[in-house]
């Protein structure tokens, strides 16, 4: 189904560049019809806006550069803010050019602006050849759609919606859902929940990493063919799915203990499935490895390499305000000691007290 | 100022990220305000111009209480630890295990008909307690420096399965509701707890209540264990304070 973008911006050479893009690339022909709007400066322009009964809404985030030539980018997001206020049921996205800001700029950003706007996507990346980004806008304008058609906007509806099972139903209830005690929800605040809380934050959905180290083994012998085909109905495939795929960590483990035997079951799963696998196919799968011993299985993984690690080799990093439900963020030995993508302020004070014994420290096993 | 940092440990200890999701709710705030007394002595401390008599505890009716295990046991330790300015004078703790399970508080046949009728008011009863204390000044009888005791002084509300027992009292490294949580963890939730127990940040928590609290002991007990002169209990019994 086509998906309508009403684009905002004030500069008409992006606006003929962008429709021509939306128009041509071959990864959009079908998807989009893109038509283009100058910021609104009256209630009419909204109507007009409105009247085009958009599907998303793609806001140029510097719509107005001031005199001294900083770009602050205040009217997109004032902007935004008035949009959500008129069309709380049509998902934003800010378009802006990558010089405005630097990735933390980008993240902070996107936090602070997570009730207001849906995503921030760079210009240059939106046809870059590989990018994603295309298919993620029409997952977004989708998923309202979806949502915005959604006649029973109940907790009971938005489970059968997901596709959550009873045991998701109690973790999702401790997620803070910005709706605790309502019968009903709306489609803007329960996207953001949805897209920043139960899709972003491992715990109850996975991504590929994260359920590979559940069961005990590499990324990619989870995302071979024959794994994928064991896992295909733990896949979550509810609204904003994301490209890069995420599985239910219940019906994991579900389809996981299903094959296992008693004595399989006693062994930790990341110890008992590759186990239970190796003797129903009769040959051996990639274990998870820890990125700073080498040993197997990890069992947990790094939120900097986002690769698995051993519990034993990380420390907890207090980064985002995940609820308390979800897996805990955690920075592997590995990253504090290989790179410098990492703050010591995330880390707590009994944490930061071990990172002069861990820089020190003798890699175990090698 | 080690009082300050021991404040802090016992934050970590139950805060959720460690000990926080096997903690009964009320236990938070109990412990929170425990905390904030602790604090409180430091300050006294700090202040002071000469050392300070001090004592802290969290009180047996108002424990670290652990959630209903899957043998529906559910644990509780208490503790105080005296000092003198910021150094340590003793340490010891209580660890009461309570059961839920009707059928191993009430032995139809055995117990009196009066037991069944209290565990029907309190749903629960200590099966056992363990006290993990140091030999107080006053007493006269061969007890060793630093001991555990099984039973002790039941209190009435507890219901306790045991008769009060004064002795055996075992020899026994000095235990704080740090060290002693470890310990609930491994007996009463070893596999839950696995992860937990392998995290470096709840290792160092242990390791520095075990520096604190038992290096010296096992400094002492390393030379009598070395000694031809008496037996590691005359020693242990025979310890001035």
């Amino acid at each position: 189904m086509e998906a309508k973008v009403a684009y905002i911006d004030d500069n008409i050479q992006d606006q003929k560049k962008y429709k021509m893009r939306f128009t041509n690339d071959a990864r959009s022909m079908g998807k989009f019809r893109l038509d283009t709007f100058n910021a609104p400066k009256s209630p009419d322009a909204y109507d007009r806006i409105g009247d085009a009964n958009p599907d998303l809404l793609l806001v140029d985030y510097d719509l107005d550069i001031p005199e001294n030539g900083n770009v602050i980018g205040i009217s997109g997001v004032a902007l935004s803010t008035e949009l959500r206020r008129k069309f709380p049921d049509v998902p934003i996205v800010l378009f802006t050019r990558k010089s405005v800001f630097g990735l933390q700029n980008y993240i902070s950003t996107r936090e602070k602006l997570s009730s207001i706007i849906d995503e921030i996507i760079y210009k240059q990346e939106m046809f870059e050849q590989g990018s994603s980004k295309l298919e993620d806008i029409y997952r977004l304008a989708d998923g309202y759609r979806i949502l915005k058609n959604q006649t029973d906007r109940s907790w009971r509806g938005l489970l059968a919606l997901m596709g959550a099972t009873k045991s998701d139903e109690i973790l999702m209830e401790q997620s803070n859902p910005p709706f605790p005690d309502i019968k009903s929800w709306v489609p803007s605040s329960l996207a953001v929940w949805v897209r920043d809380v139960l899709l972003r934050f491992p715990g109850i959905l996975y991504d590929a990493i994260h359920a590979a180290t559940l069961l005990g083994i590499s990324k990619e012998a989870f995302l071979s063919e024959d794994v994928q085909r064991t896992f295909a109905s733990a896949r979550y495939n509810g609204i904003f799915e994301p490209t890069e795929g995420r599985w239910w960590k219940s019906k994991i483990q579900n389809h996981a203990y299903s094959i296992m035997s008693k004595k399989e079951k006693g062994a930790p799963l990341r110890e008992g499935f590759p186990r239970a696998w190796e003797r129903i196919k009769g040959e051996t799968i990639d274990r998870s490895k820890c990125v700073f011993s080498g040993d197997s299985p990890a069992d947990w993984v790094c939120y900097i390499l986002k690769k698995p690690v051993l519990i034993k080799y990380s420390l907890p990093y207090t980064v985002d305000n995940r609820p308390s439900v979800m897996d805990e963020a955690r920075i592997s030995f590995e990253a504090i000691r290989t790179t410098n993508d990492w703050d010591e302020k995330q880390i707590d004070s009994m944490g930061r007290e071990l990172i002069p014994k861990i820089r020190k420290m003798a890699k175990p096993g090698r | 100022m080690w009082i300050e940092e021991y404040a802090t440990n016992l934050t970590f200890l139950i805060g959720p990220k460690l000990l926080g999701s096997y903690l009964t709710t009320q236990t938070r705030t109990n412990v929170q305000g425990k905390v904030a007394e602790l604090r409180s002595i430091a300050s006294d401390v700090r202040r002071s111009r000469k050392p300070q008599v001090w004592d802290f505890s969290i009180p047996r009716d108002c424990p670290i209480q652990f959630i209903v295990n899957r043998n529906r046991f559910q644990v509780d330790i208490s503790g105080t630890i005296k000092g003198n300015g910021d150094s340590i004078e003793e340490v010891g703790s209580l660890l009461r295990v309570w059961s839920l399970n009707k059928n191993i508080c009430y032995r139809a046949g055995i117990d009196a008909k009066e037991v069944a009728t209290l565990f029907n008011k309190t749903k629960r009863r200590v099966i056992i307690r363990f006290h993990f204390d140091r030999r107080e000044k006053k007493v006269t009888n061969p007890e060793p420096i630093y001991h555990m005791q099984i039973g002790g002084v039941a209190h009435t509300d507890e219901n306790c399965w045991f008769p009060n027992l004064e002795v055996p009292r075992l020899q026994f490294p000095p235990m704080d509701v740090i060290l002693l949580s470890e310990l609930v963890l491994v007996n009463f939730f070893h596999e839950d707890s696995r992860d937990l127990r392998e995290k470096p940040e709840w290792k160092s928590l242990v390791i520095k209540s075990q520096k604190t609290f038992q290096h010296p002991y096992f400094d002492s007990f390393n030379s009598f264990v070395k000694s031809d002169t008496d037996t590691i209990l005359g020693k242990l019994i025979s310890v001035s304070l």
